[in-house]
């Protein structure tokens, strides 16, 4: 009896310090709700070859092409821009493209003749069944 | 062994016992539960130090002062005598607007009480929303010597404190040029992360609460807040992410501001008098940096979150803590507004007995009493007061609906109240008919040359264009009217002339 009286004390007096050490820790904000976590990025996959021949129109001599792969919001803030050289080449990795809800950031490499690659990011805006090109900076 | 059991159980049941408040320990928690020491100045005692208060802002709490990047700023600041440094906790309520018992009043009540218990005035550093909380509390006065708040505050630094509210989060958005660059940032972030969506939605907009409501842009909530003290050096620190929106590939695009992107620039740096509003710009930001931003992975510390961690805003803040620590200004000795009281008063206009003055509210060397009496005459009933010659004599206004009397408009505004403006008699003119006519304003506040100027056109053109039986007419934006010949004989009221809340009457002289 007096062992196990013992140990039922001996429980009672650390559940209740402990419970009480938590309420009073409790009671200063130590936390911050806005902290961050940061989260991991989707796996990604490989591009949907109409995103590819988005790209190829940004590449096309013709400006009105090269207009009709982008968003109306980006072609009005780009304007008429210049071509780039003939030779160019935009290429979207395989691996690199991230999809949600209609919209995607994908990956890519452009070498431009003379130049050494450069590795990009493209975001795209589905339309119906095309992807078009909503900004595209360096990675 | 049943002794060591006995002692065991008491000991446990002793532990249940509640500890009053009064034995907490109150050199270190010498303001109340919610105002924490914070930083290498937390163990110096208050009497005598220069407190600075550190105020967190929304979806937060006081913990946010003592994490991450974030400790070196309260170190930075605290790292010298005669500082110490304190936090005030309103993360319970921080879905409320600041004007909740619990915020902006309490923070208030924090200020006072470092205040005196420093003999110092307070230094405040607020993080966004916390900016709006100390306006509202540097608006109040202390419940006992009516002495304004904002007397017991040295220096606000706000960083990111949205003084308009958030045009970036506003559902209209109203007009805002960056809108499309903003929604970009969504999307980029939602498509990014994998699971976080909900994240990117909701750092990105405001939440569904009263608070939400209140931060909308210009919002009716912010334009009620009590105005900024003029004495109160105020100076705000901003944040400014420039993203060029573009083809890089092609140089083809276009520079945008997007402030903190919760903060605009312009609301984070609308109320500035201690300084030049100090902003910060983080120039060639990606989409992709501000997007894993959000998303809790800093890479840009432009942003609304973690704009604190920057090594230099630390550096400015502690600054300006520096300057003042050299010499911990006092705070201001309390002036006759601030002493009026209810026996200063009933000593000054001793009406009758019984007579009780509520919310007694002072400005400048006036004073407005909301009063009743035994037996009661109404429940709105309202004295106002000037002080001269070294006492409070009562101006001889009285009732429910006062009039402006000498008192300047200001002031009516800073009580949040209205008053009626006494008729300005403009002289005569020559009506329609050639008889004289008075003109008198009894309502707004258009001068009498003007008011001269418009009904004399209105006589003028009247028995020409004047339309219907009461002889209407527009004269620029005032709308004239006649009364018929029966009313105008009844009471010598000829007509009106109204533009929204001016009136001016014509009259038998």
């Amino acid at each position: 009896m007096t062992r196990r009286s013992i140990l039922i004390a001996a429980v009672v007096v650390l559940a209740i310090a402990g419970g009480t050490a938590y309420v009073l820790w409790d009671r200063s904000p130590t936390s911050d709700a806005t902290a961050a976590n940061p989260v991991t990025p989707r796996p990604g996959v490989a591009p949907p070859p109409s995103a590819a021949r988005t790209t190829d129109a940004l590449l096309s001599a013709d400006p009105q092409a090269r207009r009709a792969a982008l968003t109306p919001e980006l072609a009005g803030v780009v304007g008429a821009a210049e071509a780039l050289p003939a030779g160019s080449t935009i290429t979207l990795d395989q691996d690199g493209w991230r999809e949600h809800d209609g919209f995607a950031v994908a990956t890519a490499t452009v070498a431009l003749p003379g130049q050494s690659a450069r590795q990009i990011v493209i975001g795209f805006q589905r339309d119906g069944d095309r992807w078009l090109v909503a900004f595209e900076e360096e990675a | 062994m049943r002794r060591l059991v006995s002692l065991l159980v008491a000991l446990a049941l002793a532990a249940l016992i509640p500890i009053p408040a009064e034995a907490q320990p109150s050199t270190e928690y010498p303001c109340g539960d919610r105002v924490w020491p914070v930083g290498l100045g937390g163990n110096r005692p208050l009497a005598g130090s220069l407190p600075v208060l550190f105020v967190h802002g929304i979806n937060s709490n006081s913990g946010s002062w003592n994490t991450g990047k974030r400790v070196d700023l309260v170190n930075a600041v605290t790292d010298r005598k005669p500082v110490t440094g304190w936090t005030f906790d309103y993360g319970q309520w921080s879905t409320n607007w600041v004007t909740n018992p619990h915020i902006g009043p309490a923070l208030a009540e924090a200020i006072t009480c470092l205040s005196r218990g420093s003999g110092h005035q307070v230094v405040v550093v607020a993080h966004s929303m916390g900016g709006l909380a100390t306006q509202f509390a540097v608006g109040q006065r202390t419940p006992d010597t009516h002495q304004p708040v904002s007397d017991l505050v040295a220096q606000l630094i706000t960083v990111g404190t949205p003084y308009r509210g958030s045009k970036t989060l506003s559902k209209t958005k109203q007009g805002m040029e960056a809108t499309v660059v903003l929604d970009l940032i969504s999307k980029v972030c939602a498509a990014w992360t994998a699971g976080g969506e909900d994240k990117c939605k909701a750092s990105l907009s405001l939440p569904n609460t009263e608070v939400g409501t209140a931060l909308q842009y210009d919002s009716d909530d912010i334009k009620a807040l009590p105005p900024w003290p003029k004495d109160l050096p105020v100076l705000p620190i901003a944040t400014d992410i420039e993203y060029f929106l573009g083809l890089r590939m092609f140089g083809a695009g276009k520079t945008y501001h997007l402030g903190d992107l919760i903060v605009t620039i312009d609301s984070q740096t609308a109320h500035a008098n201690a300084a030049e509003p100090d902003t910060r710009t983080c120039e060639d930001a990606s989409m992709m940096d501000m997007a894993r931003t959000v998303l809790g992975d800093e890479k840009t510390t432009c942003y609304h979150l973690t704009q604190l961690n920057r090594p230099d805003i630390h550096r400015r803040i502690s600054e300006v803590v520096a300057g003042l620590a050299k010499n911990p200004p006092v705070p201001r000795q309390p002036g006759p507004c601030d002493t009026v009281d209810e026996a200063a008063l009933n000593h000054a206009h001793p009406l009758s007995n019984g007579m009780r003055y509520l919310n007694i509210d002072c400005r400048d060397r006036y004073a407005l009493a909301s009063a009743n009496t035994t037996p009661p005459v109404t429940d709105n009933l309202k004295l106002t007061f000037e002080f001269t010659d070294g006492s409070w004599r009562w101006t001889g206004k009285s009732g429910t609906a006062l009039s402006c009397g000498s008192i300047p408009p200001d002031v009516w505004r800073q009580w949040n109240q209205s008053c009626v403006p006494e008729p300005v008699s403009c002289g005569t003119v020559t009506t329609a008919n050639g008889s004289p006519a008075l003109v008198t304003v009894i309502a707004g506040s258009a001068e009498c040359e003007l008011a001269r100027d418009i009904v004399t056109r209105y006589y003028r053109d009247a028995p020409t264009h004047g339309q219907g039986s009461g002889a209407y007419l527009q004269v620029d934006d005032w709308t004239c009217m006649s009364r018929t010949a029966g009313d105008q004989e009844r009471d010598g009221i000829y007509g009106h002339c109204v533009r929204g809340t001016d009136t001016v009457e014509m009259s038998r002289p």
